[in-house]
């Protein structure tokens, strides 16, 4: 079993490391969790699916000179070259214990790469085709996809749990909550400006990694993955910017060149 | 041309080509080719009943495509010899001509080129020039805006014999301009096309506008300049007499043009730096002073005739102040823009001087060269063994030497100027230079470095130049040590890297070879190949252990007194900074190599006594 | 009135000595650079050969204390006519160099940085096309932080960090999200005649005196509002005037490499064909949005833009979606 392998390894590897993240079973209730040395790992579990990036991220902030180790996935692997592209965080810090999703989770977020570079155990998971994105590009008239998103906004209740949770949101200062943009105590949201300012400041500017936390948290089960889906497919086809594919150091900058 | 065209002494070969030129001064052999009029010079009277009935109209070159010339026709009505000629890219075939032609029979379709030997004894290089297409340059809209023209065609659309019977029309809409702007400077003066001036456009604009404004009082003519050039007799009064005529001139260089879509009338945008304003001006005209360049052929003319071209492009003279109508080589002259662009007085000037010039040679009964020419040992040439080199010919300005694989090189002394570079550069020591011979510049490092030699400078200089330099030094007073020795030979190109192995052997402190800046060389190229042969050397003295900072390179003019001390002065400094004992050693150490390396050198005439070195039967080339 | 005056040559060997300044005595004042210049046609005060000529004389105080060295925005739209290939806006660089030197700066409004919102991405310096802002520490509350900031020598005010800033933490005054906001949305619901038509146009690309008239008197049921470089719109700036509004946007910009601002355009195509595609995805009717570049050889083409624009618009009738 792959659980087997990977509390094995992390007992190793917390022999050097400050730490392990990764998500416990406790209570019958699964939370991410930062091992130490001598913990017990018998509750260390791989799913389901979270963005243990994001505890990186947070557990970094506060302790810069920590070195950790993460149990997690290739979204998640990503999100983290991601942030280190957008100088969140020292990969040098970090070492990603890496684990590939099942055929079904592969399915299930149809995910074009689901397994991090970093495998310490598994064989990779071949990728799946984004059917959603497709059918819904090919199906729906422009008055359809207008009703669609119409309808999923109009569920919005503003509680930004799609913004907090998404580990590639670390700005100080977000933007959907400027007044200049989303008018104050105003529900349903007007439509379409909050959202795109999520799409935008994430999918748009290539931070999004396709790891569905946001359409996890959202309470109101909006299919936020589509939409991001269609902005990465753009940064890939315009610019050939791949998410979370290479360090560079520095945040991207799409520019067309010629005309 | 008529004149000239009904002189008993002159043959007028019209649409004739030169193919090769070969032989020297006073014995030149030149091939040319006749192309097919498909017309009988001796029957055609240039009645033109032909022309009239031919179907086909083609744009016409001399009318610079703004009206048409038939398929059989002559480039324009006082064209000399007044012969027709059919143009075969385009002619259909159907024989109307010849019907027209009549009684005359001069039209002859078997007609087949026609090759010619002349053997002459001067040749006059005229062969002018063309103009720049401004439609390489976008913010000036020519080629796109129909009523952009060049000067060149502003020239014949004014012309009273031009396609437009001296009506200057817009091609646009066929009117008569109320305005037109003259922009100077397009593509001349430009770093980004040609960097000379052009020479003549100021005054040709100046006419053009003065010409239009008899014509039309009404019109309304700017200029657009950087600079008004009018240097010769007469020229500044004309530029009075063009400001006096209300010819409006603005010293602002246009950034763009730009057109109104609906009147195709032009909008020039400049800075008038008088007012140090911007200014958007509307014309309904507009005409480019496009540059004078080269003619797409002179590559290939210098190539048949072993011309050489100065940086714009046109042919280069022997020296621009002395010689300036001689090509550098003997027997070929130049007249004309094809030396450079200039105007018709100046052209005519040089015409008459190129005449003079070609009338010495023909009036002579021998020609004296200077003696100092290459000449080839036929037994130590490996060409004659059958084997390819041609390093020499290669080396030559002055295509002065022909190779024949299985024949010995052969330098021809009249074409011969005495360089030296094939000398030096032949790898078998199997040419020589009357005067100049490497027994003579060794004989001479023999003696100079005879005493005291890791206390000297050698330094190699060529005679037009550097040794100049050197001497100019002296005449100047500029003080410099007295630790060099010099050694003069023709051109840098002479100096043999053997000769600075040796002066090393000889123990030499340090090495100094100089010569003309590259675009100096009295022998046009001599000083490239000189310099591409020094820049192996340091390398090759690090192999044999020397320091190469005991070698230096250096471009020296004749007025570079200043210089040629400056020169001498460090290098002096530097040797006395040098360790002496350390520099002994490394002589010491690479004298045997050296020597192992000149030992096909003692195998030339008088070179193994004079280099000291016993010879060894067994060195074969 | 005594007009002797003093040159000084250790200015031109100071300049020349500078990267970028060793062109200066080239320049024959031929006035190529001053028909070209954009910056030129908006405040006439500004004149490159000018200042190359008034440097190459050595007139030290006058070049190195006016404002108008500092004006240049590099857009380089001189460089490919000048006819003795100089590198003008290297040369201003050079020229500034010398000024900072010798204790002057820059005037006028630069980027700011609000130093408690900038999470240290460091996009707004990847950004820069002066590469005028950097990440440092600096001291904020009692203990140091990393923030960028801006270097006011080198900003030349074009708003296009502020644009890709996320954490809206970078702005320049005058033209800051607020602003703008303001100016493209400033009665909230759109009273007047339906449908309307906003156009956003950068201040560079209008070239004929007629465009800018137009654009300053629009015709009814059109609004139109500058901003200092295509770049500096945002997305978000089209989606929210949408929102509150607008039933057509209009982005105008300059053509291909002849931004004023050297690459602002660039990041602004890059945009449209994003904001196209979500438009299309959300159902919004992408045709509402249109981007446009201007060149210099496209005076007199503003009008006819914005007329086809208003038509298109007006064909499509008022936004449906609008609550």
């Amino acid at each position: 079993m792959l659980v087997d392998a990977l509390r094995e390894i992390v007992a190793r590897k917390l022999e050097t490391l400050d730490g392990v993240v990764a998500l416990a079973e406790e209570q019958q209730r699964v939370m991410p969790r930062l091992y130490r040395r001598g913990d017990d790992l018998s509750t260390l579990v791989l799913g389901p699916r979270y963005p243990l990036a994001l505890v990186v991220r947070e557990i970094l902030k506060r302790h810069p000179e920590a070195h950790l180790g993460v149990v997690t996935r290739g979204c998640q692997e990503r999100a983290l070259v991601e942030l280190a592209n957008w100088k969140q965080l020292d990969l040098q810090q970090i070492e990603v214990l890496g684990f590939p999703c099942s055929p079904e989770q592969a399915v299930e977020c149809r995910c074009a790469q689901p397994y991090p570079q970093a495998l310490v155990v598994g064989e990779p998971t071949p990728g799946v085709e984004d059917g959603l994105l497709a059918e819904f590009l090919a199906a729906k008239t422009t008055a359809e996809r207008l009703a669609f998103w119409q309808r999923q906004f109009a569920k919005c209740i503003k509680c930004y749990g799609c913004r907090t949770i998404c580990p590639l949101c670390f700005c100080n200062q977000c933007a959907m909550e400027q007044e200049t943009w989303v008018a104050r105590g105003r529900l349903p949201v007007p439509f379409p400006v909050f959202h795109v300012i999520k799409a935008l400041h994430t999918a748009g500017v290539g931070k999004c990694v396709g790891c569905h936390a946001c359409e996890d948290a959202c309470p109101a089960a909006i299919p936020l993955s589509l939409l991001y889906a269609l902005l990465r497919r753009d940064l890939k086809d315009l610019f050939g910017y791949e998410v979370g594919a290479q360090v560079r150091g520095d945040p991207p900058l799409f520019k067309i060149e010629e005309a | 041309m008529v004149d000239a065209a009904r002189h008993p002494k002159v043959e007028v070969m019209a649409y004739t080509e030169v193919d090769r030129v070969d032989g020297y001064i006073g014995n030149f052999r030149v091939q040319v080719t006749k192309k097919p009029r498909y017309v009988l010079e001796d029957r055609c009277n240039g009645c033109g009943a032909c022309a009239k009935v031919c179907p086909i109209e083609v744009p016409n070159d001399f009318e610079l495509g703004i009206a048409p010339r038939k398929a059989i026709d002559v480039p324009h009505g006082q064209a000399v010899p007044l012969i027709y000629a059919i143009d075969m890219d385009h002619c259909i075939h159907c024989y109307k001509c010849v019907t027209a032609c009549g009684k005359l029979d001069a039209i002859d379709f078997s007609q087949e080129p026609e090759t010619v030997d002349l053997d002459v004894g001067a040749i006059i290089v005229a062969t002018g020039f063309e103009s720049f297409d401004p439609s390489v340059i976008p913010e000036y809209g020519y080629g796109r805006y129909l009523n952009v023209i060049t000067a060149m065609e502003l020239e014949r659309l004014a012309n009273s014999a031009g396609p437009t019977v001296g009506r200057l029309i817009r091609p646009s809409d066929g009117q008569t301009p109320h305005s037109m702007a003259i922009i100077q400077c397009v593509g001349s003066r430009d770093s980004r096309y040609n960097e000379y001036c052009s020479g003549f456009c100021c005054m040709y604009a100046i006419k053009n506008a003065l010409l239009l404004k008899q014509t039309y009082p009404e019109m309304d003519i700017t200029i657009f300049y950087m600079d008004i050039r009018t240097p010769a007799k007469g020229y500044e009064e004309f530029y009075n007499r063009a400001r006096h005529a209300g010819i409006r001139f603005i010293q602002g260089r246009p950034a763009q043009i730009t057109e109104d879509p609906e009147t195709h009338n032009l909008f020039v945008e400049a800075e008038d730096q008088a007012l140090g304003q911007v200014l958007e001006l509307e014309f309904e005209m507009v005409t480019l002073s496009a540059a004078a360049i080269p003619r797409k052929d002179a590559e290939q003319l210098a190539s048949t005739l072993t011309l050489s071209r100065s940086p714009g492009g046109f042919f280069m003279e022997y020296h621009p102040k002395l010689r300036p109508v001689d090509a550098p080589t003997d027997g070929v002259f130049l007249a004309g823009a094809a030396q450079g662009p200039k105007d018709i007085p100046a052209s005519v000037a040089q015409g008459s001087a190129a005449a003079a010039r070609a009338a010495r040679v023909l009036s002579a009964e021998t020609w004296e060269i200077e003696p100092i020419v290459a000449h080839v040992w036929p037994d130590r040439c490996i060409s004659a063994q059958g084997k390819k080199c041609g390093i020499c010919a290669t080396a030559c300005p002055y295509g002065a030497i022909t190779v024949v694989q299985g024949q010995a090189a052969y330098v021809t002394p009249a074409k011969c100027h005495g360089c030296g570079g094939c000398v030096a550069e032949c790898p078998h020591d199997a040419i020589t230079q009357d005067h100049f011979t490497d027994a003579q510049v060794v004989a001479q490092l023999r003696e100079l470095l005879r005493e005291n030699p890791e206390e000297k400078i050698l330094a190699f200089m060529c005679h037009w130049c550097s040794y100049g330099g050197a001497d100019n030094a002296g005449t100047s007073h500029f003080e410099y040590p007295a630790t060099s020795r010099g050694i003069r030979v023709m051109c840098s190109a002479r100096m043999d890297q053997d000769f600075i192995l040796e002066a090393f052997r000889r123990g030499a402190g340090m090495v100094l070879v100089s010569g003309c800046h590259p675009q100096d060389c009295h022998y046009i190229s001599g000083q490239q190949v000189a310099a591409k042969r020094f820049e192996r050397v340091p390398r090759t003295l690090e192999r044999l252990g020397i320091n190469p900072e005991r070698f230096r390179v250096e471009w020296i003019s004749a007025a570079e007194g200043e210089k040629y001390a400056r020169v001498i002065t460090e290098m002096d400094a530097k040797l006395a900074s040098l360790d002496k004992a350390q520099l002994r050693a490394e002589n010491e150490r690479a004298r045997p190599e050296i020597t192992k390396r000149l030992r096909r050198w003692a195998t030339v005439p008088h070179m193994a006594e004079l280099l000291e070195m016993e010879l060894k039967e067994e060195v074969k080339v | 009135m005594n007009h002797s005056r003093k040159l000084d040559p250790s200015l031109v060997q100071e300049i020349m000595a500078e990267p970028g300044g060793e062109n200066l005595l080239t320049c024959w004042s031929c006035g190529t650079c001053a028909a070209t210049c954009l910056v030129r046609r908006y405040d006439p005060a500004f004149n490159p050969r000018k200042i190359l000529h008034q440097a190459g004389l050595g007139l030290r105080e006058e070049v190195l204390s006016s404002a108008e060295i500092w004006q240049c925005s590099a857009c380089d739209a001189c460089y490919p006519r000048c006819p003795k290939q100089i590198h003008i806006s290297e040369v201003m660089k050079a020229i500034r160099a010398v000024a900072i030197r010798a204790g002057y700066q820059r005037p006028g409004v630069t980027a700011h940085v609000d130093v408690a919102a900038c999470i240290a991405c460091g996009m707004c310096a990847v950004a820069c096309p002066y590469e005028a802002i950097h990440l440092e520490m600096v001291p904020w509350n009692g203990t140091p932080k990393l923030a960028a900031q801006v270097d006011p020598n080198l900003c030349m005010a074009c708003g296009i960090c502020n644009s890709v800033c996320l954490s809206s933490s970078i702005s320049v005054e005058g033209h800051t999200d607020v602003a703008i906001n303001q100016r493209l949305n400033q009665d909230g619901a759109a009273e007047g005649p339906q449908p309307q038509t906003l156009v956003i146009t950068c201040n560079w690309c209008l070239h004929a005196e007629s465009d800018v008239a137009y654009a300053m008197h629009p015709p009814e049921g059109v609004r139109v509002v500058n901003v200092p470089c295509s770049g500096r719109v945002t997305p978000l700036f089209v989606f929210t005037a949408l929102q509150r509004g607008m039933d057509g946007v209009l982005i105008v910009g300059c053509k291909e490499d002849a931004c004023h601002y050297k690459h602002g355009n660039a990041l602004e195509r890059g945009r449209a064909r994003m904001v196209q595609n979500l438009l299309d995805l959300l159902g919004l009717e992408q045709e509402r949005v249109r981007f446009a570049w201007l060149g210099a050889l496209d005076r007199g083409q503003f009008p006819e833009l914005v007329g086809q624009m208003m038509r298109d618009v007006q064909a499509m009738g008022p936004l449906t979606w609008r609550e």
